[in-house]
Protein backbone atom coordinates (compact mmCIF):
# COMPACT_ATOMS: atom_id res chain seq x y z
CA UNK A 1 0.00 0.00 0.00
CA UNK A 2 1.42 3.63 -1.14
CA UNK A 3 1.81 5.85 1.81
CA UNK A 4 -0.64 8.91 1.34
CA UNK A 5 1.50 12.07 1.81
CA UNK A 6 1.80 13.38 4.95
CA UNK A 7 -0.09 16.85 4.02
CA UNK A 8 -1.61 16.84 0.64
CA UNK A 9 -2.86 20.53 -0.10
CA UNK A 10 -5.35 20.51 -2.96
CA UNK A 11 -7.65 22.98 -4.95
CA UNK A 12 -6.60 25.73 -2.23
CA UNK A 13 -8.02 29.27 -2.64
CA UNK A 14 -7.99 32.20 -0.15
CA UNK A 15 -9.67 35.38 -0.44
CA UNK A 16 -8.83 38.25 1.94
CA UNK A 17 -11.74 40.57 2.50
CA UNK A 18 -12.11 42.98 0.06
CA UNK A 19 -11.64 40.48 -2.54
CA UNK A 20 -8.44 40.40 -2.54
CA UNK A 21 -7.09 36.94 -4.01
CA UNK A 22 -4.07 35.53 -1.89
CA UNK A 23 -3.99 32.31 -3.72
CA UNK A 24 -5.61 30.64 -6.27
CA UNK A 25 -5.85 27.18 -6.58
CA UNK A 26 -2.96 26.11 -4.49
CA UNK A 27 -2.33 21.70 -4.93
CA UNK A 28 1.05 20.80 -2.99
CA UNK A 29 1.69 17.28 -1.09
CA UNK A 30 4.53 16.97 1.37
CA UNK A 31 5.62 13.47 1.94
CA UNK A 32 7.12 12.21 5.70
CA UNK A 33 10.33 13.06 5.93
CA UNK A 34 10.71 16.06 3.37
CA UNK A 35 11.88 19.40 3.43
CA UNK A 36 10.09 22.28 1.15
CA UNK A 37 11.69 25.62 0.59
CA UNK A 38 8.83 27.87 -0.55
CA UNK A 39 10.42 30.89 -2.79
CA UNK A 40 9.17 33.49 -4.09
CA UNK A 41 8.68 37.80 -4.37
CA UNK A 42 6.90 39.59 -1.48
CA UNK A 43 3.17 39.42 -1.43
CA UNK A 44 3.33 36.57 -3.64
CA UNK A 45 1.53 34.03 -1.18
CA UNK A 46 4.14 32.29 0.29
CA UNK A 47 3.45 32.99 4.10
CA UNK A 48 -0.52 32.83 3.54
CA UNK A 49 -0.22 29.51 2.28
CA UNK A 50 1.69 27.73 5.25
CA UNK A 51 -1.02 29.84 7.98
CA UNK A 52 -3.70 28.09 6.04
CA UNK A 53 -1.84 24.66 6.40
CA UNK A 54 -1.94 25.38 10.19
CA UNK A 55 -5.74 27.10 10.28
CA UNK A 56 -4.46 30.79 11.21
CA UNK A 57 -6.32 31.30 8.05
CA UNK A 58 -9.86 30.70 7.24
CA UNK A 59 -9.83 29.12 3.67
CA UNK A 60 -12.16 30.51 1.12
CA UNK A 61 -12.02 26.74 -1.03
CA UNK A 62 -10.24 23.54 -1.38
CA UNK A 63 -8.98 21.08 0.91
CA UNK A 64 -6.18 20.39 3.40
CA UNK A 65 -5.30 16.81 4.61
CA UNK A 66 -3.08 15.33 7.22
CA UNK A 67 -2.38 11.84 6.43
CA UNK A 68 -5.00 11.36 4.31
CA UNK A 69 -7.74 13.57 6.79
CA UNK A 70 -9.41 16.13 5.92
CA UNK A 71 -10.08 19.28 7.76
CA UNK A 72 -13.40 19.87 5.79
CA UNK A 73 -16.12 21.06 7.89
CA UNK A 74 -13.16 23.03 9.52
CA UNK A 75 -14.76 22.57 13.52
CA UNK A 76 -12.51 24.17 16.02
CA UNK A 77 -11.55 21.03 17.90
CA UNK A 78 -10.75 19.73 14.53
CA UNK A 79 -8.27 22.18 13.62
CA UNK A 80 -6.49 21.97 17.45
CA UNK A 81 -6.27 18.17 16.69
CA UNK A 82 -4.86 19.25 13.38
CA UNK A 83 -2.46 21.91 14.99
CA UNK A 84 -0.68 19.50 17.51
CA UNK A 85 0.33 17.98 14.58
CA UNK A 86 1.77 20.73 12.93
CA UNK A 87 4.24 23.19 14.43
CA UNK A 88 4.56 26.66 13.16
CA UNK A 89 7.42 28.98 14.06
CA UNK A 90 6.84 32.54 13.39
CA UNK A 91 8.99 35.58 11.56
CA UNK A 92 9.02 37.52 15.19
CA UNK A 93 9.42 34.49 17.49
CA UNK A 94 5.96 35.24 19.59
CA UNK A 95 7.67 33.59 22.61
CA UNK A 96 5.34 34.10 25.46
CA UNK A 97 7.17 37.29 27.26
CA UNK A 98 5.85 36.50 31.06
CA UNK A 99 7.37 33.10 30.73
CA UNK A 100 11.05 31.97 31.00
CA UNK A 101 12.64 29.81 28.85
CA UNK A 102 11.72 26.43 29.86
CA UNK A 103 8.23 27.42 30.84
CA UNK A 104 7.76 28.61 27.56
CA UNK A 105 8.45 25.42 25.66
CA UNK A 106 6.33 23.24 28.26
CA UNK A 107 3.14 25.16 28.69
CA UNK A 108 1.76 24.12 25.24
CA UNK A 109 2.68 19.91 25.87
CA UNK A 110 1.40 19.92 29.61
CA UNK A 111 -2.05 22.10 28.56
CA UNK A 112 -2.54 19.53 25.54
CA UNK A 113 -2.25 16.49 27.13
CA UNK A 114 0.61 15.16 25.50
CA UNK A 115 3.66 15.29 28.17
CA UNK A 116 3.75 14.67 31.92
CA UNK A 117 5.51 17.28 34.03
CA UNK A 118 8.75 15.33 34.24
CA UNK A 119 8.95 14.11 30.58
CA UNK A 120 8.05 17.55 29.32
CA UNK A 121 10.56 19.44 31.83
CA UNK A 122 13.13 16.59 30.23
CA UNK A 123 12.02 16.65 26.77
CA UNK A 124 12.40 20.61 26.84
CA UNK A 125 15.94 19.94 28.54
CA UNK A 126 16.72 17.43 25.92
CA UNK A 127 15.88 20.29 23.00
CA UNK A 128 17.61 23.18 24.68
CA UNK A 129 20.39 20.69 24.61
CA UNK A 130 19.72 20.49 21.04
CA UNK A 131 19.77 24.00 20.16
CA UNK A 132 22.76 25.00 22.00
CA UNK A 133 21.04 26.89 25.30
CA UNK A 134 20.98 24.55 27.95
CA UNK A 135 22.62 26.92 30.24
CA UNK A 136 19.27 29.56 29.68
CA UNK A 137 16.55 27.21 30.78
CA UNK A 138 15.58 29.90 33.48
CA UNK A 139 15.99 32.87 31.85
CA UNK A 140 13.32 35.45 30.98
CA UNK A 141 13.10 35.41 27.27
CA UNK A 142 13.32 39.38 27.24
CA UNK A 143 17.13 38.86 27.99
CA UNK A 144 17.84 36.72 24.96
CA UNK A 145 19.20 37.55 21.57
CA UNK A 146 16.67 37.28 18.51
CA UNK A 147 18.81 34.05 18.03
CA UNK A 148 18.48 32.90 20.84
CA UNK A 149 14.61 33.44 21.04
CA UNK A 150 13.98 31.77 17.32
CA UNK A 151 16.13 29.06 18.80
CA UNK A 152 13.64 28.52 21.62
CA UNK A 153 10.90 29.21 19.58
CA UNK A 154 11.59 25.86 17.59
CA UNK A 155 11.91 24.40 20.71
CA UNK A 156 8.49 25.10 21.89
CA UNK A 157 7.33 23.64 18.16
CA UNK A 158 9.10 20.37 18.56
CA UNK A 159 8.38 19.92 22.27
CA UNK A 160 4.69 19.46 21.02
CA UNK A 161 6.51 16.66 18.93
CA UNK A 162 4.52 17.62 15.34
CA UNK A 163 4.88 15.70 12.58
CA UNK A 164 6.06 18.93 10.63
CA UNK A 165 7.09 21.76 10.98
CA UNK A 166 6.02 25.27 9.63
CA UNK A 167 8.38 28.06 9.41
CA UNK A 168 7.53 31.53 8.30
CA UNK A 169 10.62 33.32 6.79
CA UNK A 170 12.03 32.33 10.26
CA UNK A 171 15.12 34.66 10.15
CA UNK A 172 14.26 37.85 8.81
CA UNK A 173 13.49 39.61 11.51
CA UNK A 174 16.86 38.26 12.78
CA UNK A 175 20.37 40.76 12.79
CA UNK A 176 22.40 39.27 10.07
CA UNK A 177 24.94 37.89 12.41
CA UNK A 178 22.29 35.63 13.84
CA UNK A 179 20.45 33.96 11.02
CA UNK A 180 23.70 31.40 10.67
CA UNK A 181 22.92 29.93 14.08
CA UNK A 182 19.13 29.78 13.67
CA UNK A 183 19.70 28.02 9.95
CA UNK A 184 22.33 25.13 11.39
CA UNK A 185 19.33 24.10 14.08
CA UNK A 186 17.03 24.20 10.58
CA UNK A 187 19.51 22.29 9.11
CA UNK A 188 19.93 19.33 11.44
CA UNK A 189 16.40 19.17 11.88
CA UNK A 190 16.23 18.31 7.83
CA UNK A 191 19.47 15.91 8.30
CA UNK A 192 17.49 14.15 11.22
CA UNK A 193 14.52 13.50 8.70
CA UNK A 194 11.57 15.96 10.27
CA UNK A 195 9.18 17.15 7.56
CA UNK A 196 9.70 20.98 7.05
CA UNK A 197 7.37 23.50 4.98
CA UNK A 198 10.07 26.42 5.40
CA UNK A 199 8.93 30.02 3.74
CA UNK A 200 12.65 31.79 3.38
CA UNK A 201 14.78 34.47 1.45
CA UNK A 202 17.77 32.15 2.18
CA UNK A 203 19.08 31.25 -0.92
CA UNK A 204 21.64 28.93 0.34
CA UNK A 205 19.72 27.55 3.10
CA UNK A 206 17.00 26.75 0.19
CA UNK A 207 19.90 25.76 -1.94
CA UNK A 208 21.59 23.20 0.95
CA UNK A 209 18.88 21.39 2.91
CA UNK A 210 15.94 21.42 0.39
CA UNK A 211 14.30 18.43 -1.33
CA UNK A 212 12.40 20.44 -3.49
CA UNK A 213 11.99 24.52 -4.33
CA UNK A 214 8.28 25.74 -4.81
CA UNK A 215 7.86 28.50 -6.05
CA UNK A 216 5.05 30.62 -6.00
CA UNK A 217 4.14 34.12 -7.69
CA UNK A 218 0.89 36.18 -7.26
CA UNK A 219 -0.68 33.20 -5.31
CA UNK A 220 -0.09 30.90 -7.77
CA UNK A 221 2.49 27.75 -7.63
CA UNK A 222 4.79 28.46 -10.27
CA UNK A 223 6.85 25.97 -10.62
CA UNK A 224 8.18 22.95 -8.36
CA UNK A 225 11.68 21.63 -8.43
CA UNK A 226 14.53 19.47 -7.01
CA UNK A 227 16.71 22.59 -5.83
CA UNK A 228 19.78 21.37 -8.59
CA UNK A 229 17.47 22.37 -11.24
CA UNK A 230 15.54 25.22 -9.98
CA UNK A 231 18.79 27.24 -9.60
CA UNK A 232 20.50 26.08 -12.58
CA UNK A 233 18.18 25.39 -15.04
CA UNK A 234 14.57 27.49 -13.90
CA UNK A 235 11.79 26.34 -15.98
CA UNK A 236 9.49 29.23 -16.08
CA UNK A 237 10.80 33.37 -16.99
CA UNK A 238 9.28 34.05 -13.69
CA UNK A 239 11.14 32.36 -11.42
CA UNK A 240 14.56 32.94 -13.87
CA UNK A 241 13.47 36.43 -13.47
CA UNK A 242 13.48 35.66 -9.33
CA UNK A 243 16.84 34.25 -9.82
CA UNK A 244 18.40 37.47 -11.24
CA UNK A 245 16.39 40.15 -9.26
CA UNK A 246 18.61 37.74 -6.53
CA UNK A 247 21.71 37.07 -7.96
CA UNK A 248 22.37 40.95 -8.56
CA UNK A 249 21.20 41.99 -5.69
CA UNK A 250 23.99 39.91 -4.00
CA UNK A 251 26.72 40.36 -6.14
CA UNK B 1 -13.38 85.18 63.57
CA UNK B 2 -13.51 83.69 66.54
CA UNK B 3 -13.67 79.74 65.38
CA UNK B 4 -10.73 78.08 67.35
CA UNK B 5 -9.11 74.95 66.10
CA UNK B 6 -8.95 72.57 67.83
CA UNK B 7 -6.62 69.48 67.67
CA UNK B 8 -7.12 67.68 70.91
CA UNK B 9 -11.16 67.24 69.63
CA UNK B 10 -9.59 65.82 66.67
CA UNK B 11 -7.85 63.26 69.13
CA UNK B 12 -11.10 62.99 71.27
CA UNK B 13 -12.76 61.81 67.78
CA UNK B 14 -10.00 59.31 67.10
CA UNK B 15 -11.64 56.06 68.40
CA UNK B 16 -14.84 56.83 66.49
CA UNK B 17 -12.92 57.88 63.05
CA UNK B 18 -11.05 54.48 63.54
CA UNK B 19 -14.45 52.59 63.59
CA UNK B 20 -15.12 53.97 60.63
CA UNK B 21 -11.75 53.92 58.86
CA UNK B 22 -12.08 49.98 59.71
CA UNK B 23 -15.52 50.34 57.71
CA UNK B 24 -13.89 52.00 54.82
CA UNK B 25 -11.09 49.61 54.24
CA UNK B 26 -13.29 46.85 54.29
CA UNK B 27 -15.98 48.04 51.96
CA UNK B 28 -13.23 48.98 49.55
CA UNK B 29 -10.99 46.08 49.72
CA UNK B 30 -14.03 43.74 49.18
CA UNK B 31 -15.11 46.37 46.18
CA UNK B 32 -11.81 46.63 44.47
CA UNK B 33 -11.53 42.84 44.50
CA UNK B 34 -15.24 42.37 43.13
CA UNK B 35 -14.51 44.91 40.94
CA UNK B 36 -11.20 43.39 39.11
CA UNK B 37 -12.98 39.99 38.96
CA UNK B 38 -15.99 41.35 37.13
CA UNK B 39 -14.23 43.21 34.97
CA UNK B 40 -11.61 40.41 34.54
CA UNK B 41 -14.97 38.01 33.20
CA UNK B 42 -16.64 40.82 30.85
CA UNK B 43 -13.56 42.34 29.98
CA UNK B 44 -12.77 38.54 28.49
CA UNK B 45 -16.25 38.04 27.31
CA UNK B 46 -15.79 41.23 25.13
CA UNK B 47 -12.63 40.99 23.64
CA UNK B 48 -13.57 36.74 22.56
CA UNK B 49 -16.97 38.36 20.92
CA UNK B 50 -18.80 35.60 23.20
CA UNK B 51 -21.86 35.85 21.62
CA UNK B 52 -25.12 37.38 23.50
CA UNK B 53 -23.10 37.85 26.49
CA UNK B 54 -20.51 40.29 25.00
CA UNK B 55 -23.35 42.59 24.61
CA UNK B 56 -24.72 42.12 27.50
CA UNK B 57 -21.39 43.48 29.29
CA UNK B 58 -21.25 46.26 26.82
CA UNK B 59 -24.72 47.64 27.83
CA UNK B 60 -23.46 46.67 31.23
CA UNK B 61 -20.47 49.02 30.88
CA UNK B 62 -22.37 51.79 29.31
CA UNK B 63 -25.24 51.67 31.66
CA UNK B 64 -22.90 52.24 34.77
CA UNK B 65 -21.12 54.93 33.22
CA UNK B 66 -23.81 56.76 32.20
CA UNK B 67 -25.80 56.66 35.28
CA UNK B 68 -24.23 59.39 38.70
CA UNK B 69 -23.03 56.38 41.48
CA UNK B 70 -25.46 57.59 43.74
CA UNK B 71 -28.11 57.16 41.87
CA UNK B 72 -26.55 53.46 41.50
CA UNK B 73 -26.90 53.34 45.22
CA UNK B 74 -29.74 54.47 45.86
CA UNK B 75 -31.45 52.09 43.47
CA UNK B 76 -29.71 48.77 45.43
CA UNK B 77 -30.10 49.78 48.85
CA UNK B 78 -34.05 51.09 48.15
CA UNK B 79 -35.09 50.11 44.99
CA UNK B 80 -34.18 46.24 45.56
CA UNK B 81 -35.91 46.67 48.94
CA UNK B 82 -39.22 47.26 47.11
CA UNK B 83 -39.00 44.58 44.93
CA UNK B 84 -38.31 42.01 48.12
CA UNK B 85 -34.21 41.91 47.54
CA UNK B 86 -33.35 43.93 50.50
CA UNK B 87 -29.36 43.86 51.31
CA UNK B 88 -28.01 45.91 54.32
CA UNK B 89 -26.62 49.21 53.91
CA UNK B 90 -22.57 47.97 54.02
CA UNK B 91 -23.68 44.82 51.20
CA UNK B 92 -25.57 47.37 49.26
CA UNK B 93 -22.53 49.58 49.17
CA UNK B 94 -20.34 46.62 48.22
CA UNK B 95 -22.48 45.56 45.62
CA UNK B 96 -22.28 49.01 44.08
CA UNK B 97 -19.26 50.00 44.06
CA UNK B 98 -17.98 46.47 42.66
CA UNK B 99 -20.52 47.37 39.87
CA UNK B 100 -19.04 50.49 39.48
CA UNK B 101 -15.50 49.55 39.45
CA UNK B 102 -16.38 46.18 37.61
CA UNK B 103 -17.85 48.45 34.62
CA UNK B 104 -14.58 50.89 34.94
CA UNK B 105 -12.15 47.95 34.74
CA UNK B 106 -13.65 45.98 31.68
CA UNK B 107 -12.55 49.31 29.76
CA UNK B 108 -9.66 48.82 31.55
CA UNK B 109 -9.04 45.35 30.85
CA UNK B 110 -10.34 45.28 27.84
CA UNK B 111 -7.52 47.38 26.67
CA UNK B 112 -4.61 45.36 28.50
CA UNK B 113 -5.98 42.32 26.63
CA UNK B 114 -6.17 44.34 23.15
CA UNK B 115 -2.89 45.52 23.89
CA UNK B 116 -1.38 41.68 23.94
CA UNK B 117 0.68 41.17 20.96
CA UNK B 118 -1.71 39.53 18.40
CA UNK B 119 1.39 37.29 17.57
CA UNK B 120 1.07 35.25 20.66
CA UNK B 121 -2.63 34.58 20.34
CA UNK B 122 -1.53 33.12 17.14
CA UNK B 123 1.69 31.30 18.52
CA UNK B 124 -0.64 29.59 21.34
CA UNK B 125 -3.32 28.60 18.92
CA UNK B 126 -0.67 27.03 16.81
CA UNK B 127 0.16 25.18 19.73
CA UNK B 128 -2.79 23.53 20.21
CA UNK B 129 -4.07 25.73 23.33
CA UNK B 130 -7.38 26.43 24.00
CA UNK B 131 -9.15 29.92 23.99
CA UNK B 132 -9.24 29.41 27.35
CA UNK B 133 -6.20 28.43 28.00
CA UNK B 134 -4.84 31.36 25.89
CA UNK B 135 -6.71 33.98 28.01
CA UNK B 136 -5.78 32.30 31.20
CA UNK B 137 -1.99 31.44 30.64
CA UNK B 138 -0.62 33.98 28.25
CA UNK B 139 -3.53 37.12 27.43
CA UNK B 140 -4.43 37.60 30.94
CA UNK B 141 -1.15 37.98 32.21
CA UNK B 142 0.67 39.62 30.33
CA UNK B 143 -2.63 42.21 29.93
CA UNK B 144 -3.14 42.65 33.72
CA UNK B 145 0.35 43.48 33.65
CA UNK B 146 0.01 46.51 30.95
CA UNK B 147 -3.21 47.91 32.94
CA UNK B 148 -1.93 48.05 36.54
CA UNK B 149 -1.86 51.81 36.26
CA UNK B 150 -5.22 52.24 35.21
CA UNK B 151 -6.73 49.65 37.35
CA UNK B 152 -4.78 51.47 40.39
CA UNK B 153 -6.45 54.72 39.53
CA UNK B 154 -10.17 52.99 39.38
CA UNK B 155 -9.15 51.16 43.02
CA UNK B 156 -8.48 54.61 43.98
CA UNK B 157 -11.66 55.88 43.05
CA UNK B 158 -13.73 53.19 44.07
CA UNK B 159 -12.06 53.83 47.69
CA UNK B 160 -13.00 57.34 47.77
CA UNK B 161 -16.27 56.83 46.42
CA UNK B 162 -16.82 54.43 49.29
CA UNK B 163 -17.92 58.07 50.98
CA UNK B 164 -21.01 58.10 49.19
CA UNK B 165 -22.55 55.07 51.29
CA UNK B 166 -22.52 57.21 54.64
CA UNK B 167 -25.99 58.69 51.96
CA UNK B 168 -27.40 54.81 52.61
CA UNK B 169 -26.40 54.94 56.58
CA UNK B 170 -23.01 53.13 56.55
CA UNK B 171 -20.79 53.99 59.32
CA UNK B 172 -17.67 54.48 57.27
CA UNK B 173 -15.91 56.99 57.62
CA UNK B 174 -17.54 60.12 56.25
CA UNK B 175 -20.73 58.74 57.68
CA UNK B 176 -18.68 59.36 61.32
CA UNK B 177 -17.76 62.45 60.29
CA UNK B 178 -20.78 63.99 59.62
CA UNK B 179 -22.62 62.12 62.31
CA UNK B 180 -19.80 63.58 64.91
CA UNK B 181 -20.57 67.72 63.11
CA UNK B 182 -23.86 66.99 63.53
CA UNK B 183 -23.28 66.81 67.48
CA UNK B 184 -20.32 68.92 67.98
CA UNK B 185 -20.30 71.42 64.73
CA UNK B 186 -16.90 70.82 64.85
CA UNK B 187 -16.74 71.07 61.17
CA UNK B 188 -13.25 72.47 60.46
CA UNK B 189 -11.44 69.72 62.32
CA UNK B 190 -13.68 66.53 61.33
CA UNK B 191 -13.60 67.25 57.59
CA UNK B 192 -9.73 68.15 58.05
CA UNK B 193 -9.11 64.92 59.31
CA UNK B 194 -11.02 62.63 57.29
CA UNK B 195 -9.60 64.63 54.17
CA UNK B 196 -5.86 62.89 55.47
CA UNK B 197 -6.70 59.84 56.15
CA UNK B 198 -7.94 59.15 53.10
CA UNK B 199 -5.12 61.06 51.30
CA UNK B 200 -2.85 58.65 53.46
CA UNK B 201 -4.60 55.39 52.55
CA UNK B 202 -4.47 56.66 48.94
CA UNK B 203 -0.81 57.08 49.40
CA UNK B 204 -0.19 53.57 50.77
CA UNK B 205 -2.24 51.94 48.69
CA UNK B 206 -0.28 53.89 45.37
CA UNK B 207 2.96 52.84 47.14
CA UNK B 208 2.00 49.00 47.05
CA UNK B 209 0.55 48.90 43.79
CA UNK B 210 3.40 50.47 42.44
CA UNK B 211 5.74 47.68 44.44
CA UNK B 212 3.90 45.06 42.63
CA UNK B 213 3.87 46.86 39.07
CA UNK B 214 7.55 47.11 39.47
CA UNK B 215 8.08 42.97 40.45
CA UNK B 216 5.68 41.79 38.17
CA UNK B 217 7.15 43.80 35.39
CA UNK B 218 10.55 42.74 35.99
CA UNK B 219 10.90 39.66 33.38
CA UNK B 220 10.12 41.55 30.47
CA UNK B 221 13.11 44.19 31.10
CA UNK B 222 15.69 43.33 28.97
CA UNK B 223 19.22 42.62 30.77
Amino acid sequence: MIQPPLINVSGLCKEFRGGIRALNDINLSVNRGEVVVILGPSGSGKSTLIRCINGLEETTSGEIKVEGKSLAGNSERKWRNHRLEVGMVFQNYALFPHLNVIKNITLAPLRAGVLKKEEAVQEARRLLELVGLAAKENSPVASLSGGQQQRIAICRALAMKPKAILFDEPTSALDPEMVGEVLSVMRRLADEGVTMICVTHEMGFAKSAADRIVFMDKGEIVEEAPPQKFFSAPESDRSRRFLDLISSHHG
Amino acid sequence: MDYQFSFPYIWGATPDLLDGLWITLIVSLLSIIFSVIIGVVCASLRVFHVPVLSSVAAGYVHFIRSTPLLVQIFFIFYGLASLGFGLSGFWSGVLALSLWGGAYNTENIRGGLSAVDKGLKEAAYSLGLRPIHYLRLVALPIGLRVCIPALLNTAVSVLKNSSYLQAIGVAELTFVAMDRVAMDFRTLEMFLAIGLIYLVIVLLLSTAVRRLETFLKAPFNTA
